[in-house]
Order: C-alpha cells, then sequence, then structure tokens
C-alpha cells in the first residue's frame, strides 16, 4: 500500500504543478470568476485540461469536503464556501435544490464509488455531473484514497477532469419544462412548483389532472396524444395551452404519431421554420395540398376523350382513349413532371395493345403500368397487358393464363401489394354492373 | 467493509401518514428514488417517504409485487397492468404523483396512458367537465384560441 501511495501522492503533485502554471498562464482573475471557456472544444484534450481537485475528510461521517482547487470552482460553478462541509454527491444534482440524483447519472457508476471508499480502494471511472447553473458535464473521476501513519484513511482526493456532456438532457424530463408556466400560478397561489405539492387551503378547488407537474402532463400524459388532440386541448384552460405551445411537445407528440423517421424527414425539409404545430395542422387537415394550374408542353395527338391515365412516381401515363369517329386508339403518352420542362411525349413501343377507351391503366411497382379491358374495335375486352416504362426498348405484353374477369368497360381498378390487379364494376353491353375480380400479375 | 448478506433484507418505509411498511427490499429497489436513498444514505434503515400516503402506498406495493416476480408471463403481466388501472381518476392522479416522486417508470407510463386514453379525442369541454378543470380564459381569449385550432374540433367523440 505505501508504493501505491506514493504514486498517488506524486501524480498528485504533478497535478498541482501544471495547475499552477496552466492558472498563471492562460487565466486572468477575471476569466477565473467569470465565464468559462466551456465550449472551446480543444481545450478538453486530455493531459492539457487544468484538474480539478477535490480533498474529503475520511474520518468524518459522510466524507465532507475540506478543499476545492479553483478549477474546480471554475468547472463546476460552486465556490468553495458552497461546498465544503458537504459530501460531494450535489455534483449528481441538476438543481441545487434538488432532492434526489438527476436519472441520467448512472447509478451502477455511484454504488461502485461507494462501493470503493467502503473498501478503501482507488476508484477511475466516468460520471454525469451538473454545473450549479445546471448544464450537464462529464465527470472523469479519480479517487485516491490517504492513509496517515497508522494506515487509517484519513483523506480522499478526488481529481476531476471535466468536459462537456453530448447527453441528450431532453430525452429525459424536466430539463424541457422550464418554470415559464408555474411561474404564472405561483402567483395565484393555487401551484408551488418547487415542492411539487399543493397548497392544502386551497385543495378543494384544484382537480386531480393539475396537481401533476408540468414535467408529468406534459412529457407523459400529453405527448400520448395525438397531434390533434394536443391542439385542441389547448383550449381546456391557460395552464394546458400553455404546455401544449411547447415546440419540444409538439415535436415528441408528431414523432409518436407518424415515427421518428418521418419527423426527421420534415424537419429537413421544411427547414426547422414552420414549427410543429403548423406541420401538425397541415398533416392533419392536409391544407398544404392544393391544386396548381401547371403549363406543360408538347400535346397528346390527335386529340381524344375517354381515355386512361395513371402515375408512374412523378410520371403521368396516358393509354388509348375515343378518338374522332370513335376510332379506339393505341398509343402511349408520358409526361415526365420531374423535367425542368415538363412535356408530353409519345412512348415509342415495340408493339401495343388493341386499341379502346373506356378501359383502366394502372401502375405497378413504380415503372410497370397495367391495362385492363375497355371497349375496342371488336367490343368489350378483359385482355391484360403490361408495359415496363423504364424498358430500353419499352413493350406491351400480354399477360395471360388463368380464368380472366368478364369482358367489361368503364370499370376501375387499382393495383396491391405490387403485383395484384383488382377489377371492380363496369358494365357489359347489356349494362350490368359486374363483380369485382382479383388477378395476379407478376411482371 | 462491504457486506454481503444471503438473508432477505428487509426495508421500512415510512408514509407520509407516519404509517410503517416493512418489504422485501429487492421490492422496494424497483423505485429508483428508493434505490437511490438506499445507496446513498448508508444510514439507517427505516426509509422515510413524506410525498406519499398509506392508502397510496398500499396499492404501489401491491403493483411492485407483481412486478419483482419473474416467473410471470408478458400476457399476465399486461393483463396485471390494465387490471390495476382500472380506477377512479382521481386515484389515479395519486399514484401518477407517486410513482413520479419513487421513480417507477412502468407505473407511471401505465398510468399516464390511461389517463391520455381518457382524453383522446375530446372536445375541450368534454375534458374539462371530466377532469373538473376550470376555464381561466377570458372569453376573448379564448375564441382567439379555439379560432387558431379550428382543425382540431372536427370529429371528436360526441359530449
Amino acid at each position: 500500500m505505501g508504493v501505491e501511495q506514493d504514486e498517488h501522492e506524486g501524480e498528485f503533485e504533478r497535478c498541482e504543478k501544471r495547475l499552477k502554471c496552466f492558472g498563471g498562464e492562460e487565466l486572468s482573475e477575471d476569466e477565473r470568476g467569470g465565464k468559462l471557456p466551456l465550449q472551446s472544444g480543444d481545450f478538453f484534450f486530455y493531459p492539457m485540461v487544468p484538474s480539478s481537485i477535490v480533498v474529503s475528510d475520511a474520518l468524518e461521517p459522510d466524507f465532507p469536503i475540506i478543499y476545492v482547487n479553483t478549477v474546480f470552482e471554475m468547472f463546476t460553478g460552486y465556490r468553495a464556501h458552497e461546498v465544503l462541509g458537504r459530501n460531494c454527491r450535489f455534483l449528481q444534482y441538476r438543481d441545487p435544490h434538488a432532492q434526489r440524483r438527476h436519472p441520467l447519472v448512472d447509478p451502477v457508476v455511484v454504488s461502485e464509488i461507494r462501493r470503493c471508499l467502503e473498501e478503501g480502494i482507488g476508484f477511475q471511472g466516468e460520471l454525469l455531473n451538473f454545473r450549479k447553473d445546471g448544464t450537464p458535464l462529464v465527470n472523469r473521476l479519480r479517487l485516491a484514497p490517504i492513509h496517515g501513519d497508522d494506515g487509517t484513511i484519513t483523506h480522499v482526493i478526488g481529481i476531476q477532469v471535466f468536459s462537456e456532456a453530448k447527453t441528450d438532457l431532453n430525452s429525459v424530463s424536466y430539463p424541457v419544462f422550464k418554470e415559464s408556466c408555474q411561474q404564472q400560478f405561483d402567483q395565484t397561489g393555487y401551484y408551488s412548483p418547487k415542492s411539487g405539492q399543493l397548497q392544502h387551503s386551497r385543495h378543494e378547488e384544484i382537480c386531480g389532472i393539475l396537481q401533476l407537474s408540468d414535467e408529468v402532463l406534459a412529457q407523459n400524459i400529453l405527448s400520448r396524444l395525438t397531434p390533434r388532440d394536443v391542439a385542441s386541448i389547448g383550449s381546456v384552460c391557460r395552464r394546458i395551452c400553455q404546455l401544449t405551445k411547447n415546440e419540444h411537445l409538439r415535436k415528441m407528440v408528431c414523432q409518436n404519431a407518424w415515427g421518428r423517421e418521418v419527423t426527421g424527414a420534415l424537419e429537413l425539409m421544411t427547414k426547422k421554420k414552420l414549427g410543429w404545430g403548423r406541420l401538425a395542422r397541415e398533416l392533419t387537415t392536409l391544407e398544404a395540398v392544393c391544386w396548381k394550374k401547371l403549363t406543360v408542353g408538347g400535346a397528346v395527338e390527335p386529340s381524344r376523350c375517354n381515355f386512361s391515365a395513371c402515375a408512374a412516381g412523378n410520371r403521368l401515363v396516358l393509354f388509348g382513349g375515343e378518338g374522332v369517329n370513335m376510332q379506339p386508339m393505341d398509343d402511349t403518352f408520358v409526361l415526365n413532371l420531374d423535367a425542368a420542362n415538363p412535356e408530353w411525349r409519345r412512348v415509342s413501343v415495340k408493339s401495343s395493345p388493341p386499341g379502346r377507351w373506356g378501359h383502366t391503366l394502372s401502375c405497378l411497382n413504380g415503372s410497370w403500368l397495367v391495362v385492363f379491358g375497355g371497349y375496342g374495335r371488336q367490343g368489350l375486352l378483359n385482355d391484360v397487358f403490361v408495359l415496363d416504362l423504364d424498358a430500353k426498348q419499352p413493350t406491351w405484353k400480354e399477360v395471360s393464363g388463368g380464368t380472366p374477369p368478364l369482358p367489361r368497360s368503364w370499370h376501375s381498378s387499382c393495383t396491391v401489394e405490387g403485383s395484384k390487379l383488382v377489377v371492380s364494376g363496369g358494365c357489359t353491353d347489356a349494362g350490368v354492373l359486374l363483380r369485382t375480380h382479383i388477378c395476379w400479375i407478376s411482371p | 467493509m462491504a457486506t454481503t448478506t444471503t438473508e432477505t433484507k428487509m426495508l421500512t418505509l415510512c408514509t407520509s401518514d407516519k404509517q410503517q411498511f416493512q418489504i422485501e427490499e429487492t421490492i422496494a429497489l424497483q423505485a429508483v428514488t428508493i434505490r437511490n436513498m438506499v445507496e446513498d444514505e448508508c444510514a439507517s434503515n427505516v426509509i422515510p417517504l413524506p410525498n406519499v400516503n398509506s392508502k397510496i402506498m398500499i396499492q404501489i406495493i401491491e403493483y411492485l409485487k407483481k412486478h419483482v416476480d419473474s416467473s410471470v408471463s408478458k400476457e399476465d403481466m399486461e393483463k396485471f397492468d390494465s387490471a390495476f388501472v382500472e380506477k377512479k381518476l382521481s386515484e389515479i392522479f395519486d399514484i401518477i404523483l407517486a410513482a413520479n416522486y419513487l421513480n417507477i417508470k412502468n407505473l407511471l407510463d401505465i398510468c399516464c396512458q390511461r389517463v391520455a386514453d381518457v382524453m383522446k379525442n375530446k372536445s375541450p369541454e368534454w375534458v374539462r367537465r371530466t377532469f373538473n378543470i376550470v376555464n381561466d380564459f377570458t372569453a376573448e381569449e379564448e375564441a382567439k384560441i379555439r379560432k387558431e385550432h379550428e382543425w382540431a374540433f372536427e370529429g371528436v367523440d360526441e359530449d
């Protein structure tokens, strides 16, 4: 143990020396008392960082602090006179008035520290601490026991290297909700946030839910509602209104409703300018969706009616239709809306389905299109054709097999699961409405 | 100095109305606040809980006893939880206060979910009546806020 003790003391001295020269050269008196260079990243590479030192009396119960150096004062924001006589665990409390350790402080590390102190051995590890103003700090802590002449531990020296904590405190509760809205309640005497307890004289006037702290109300209850519920519930009373205006809560609500990925993408798209309240409204009511007149180049010629068109991604595809003199058409056009100047283009295809109108065109799996039925030169149709728009040489291919639905026109259809075409209704020559059929297509 | 005991360690919890509850340490330590107290203050074995009364403590112990039992299947635990929150709202709020103070995350979650479920898709008037909340807006303020959030009032459940 003797050797180890010397080692510790040696190290301690070295620290002190480094510290002194650091203190002398780098820090003026103003800087010590004033603003800390906490943000400058370069400052924190290990041996360059001045160590904060705390000495505790191991002979007194609960190891009270008997010495802290200036570096400790600088980094923690606590002055020596505020901490002497106390156990150092207050650094684990986010607020000087807090009654308990911050939930993010790792209890495993804390119990390890306690074990080492009880067993009288050194400790080395990393722990989350808080400045007096609540800023989180990572504390790379080393504890070394100092033995007296008779071998008993008389002091414990703590050497602390503080660095900025990257912890997202917002994922935990209380940092989010500042006192702002609680203060209003202080004035009315209804609610005292410090103790979290009610003032008993007013007990009857308060309903159960408003006894809860802002933290619980917002973080645990309101966050479980939908964006719409949160907007509506804001008009219940002032306090809830104030809580629902919190951007962090609104974001959390959107995240719960739409998933992290979607909210992340929305945040990027809107460059955080819109605010989550507005985004919630627009997505819930889809009010941002509106028709816009678009002038495009090219033309679908010859002109026609009763054609069928559908979207394939950002491309609009059109097939067939009824030309002049009831001429059934068999041509394919594409309007690419991604182009700088969108224009209608006829797709040159190797072969085409027979001309028709009153048919359906549906998109299948991105670039595949399906034509079904309609009215052609020979009457009603029930044939199925597919086309890969992205093929080098786009070709309509007939899909056959199985029992096809009855020939029809004026039906509707859609695709599901990328391989099924659902055909619904439509009429025969007699004008009868037909039942729904599902065809399996694997392009 | 470190002690390892194999026998069942008991803790005594003292509620705000000075009732004492003796429970096994493993059960009590599920409450993070109690765990921190035990770890930080090695001192006495009576733990004061000034923010919890005995009526609520009994229910919380019932919950903790069930949840410490690792032989209970996930489905049974869910069944227990959903039955546990079938209480009057006023009781639920008391449990929320206690669960928050004692830092029992799952208990806090299930109780808050219960409250949120009650609020879902309801009009502000309904919420005020159900939770007995006084409307403290002036008429103009309320009109303004309602106008801002007009979109949110469509299709809520009938009062």
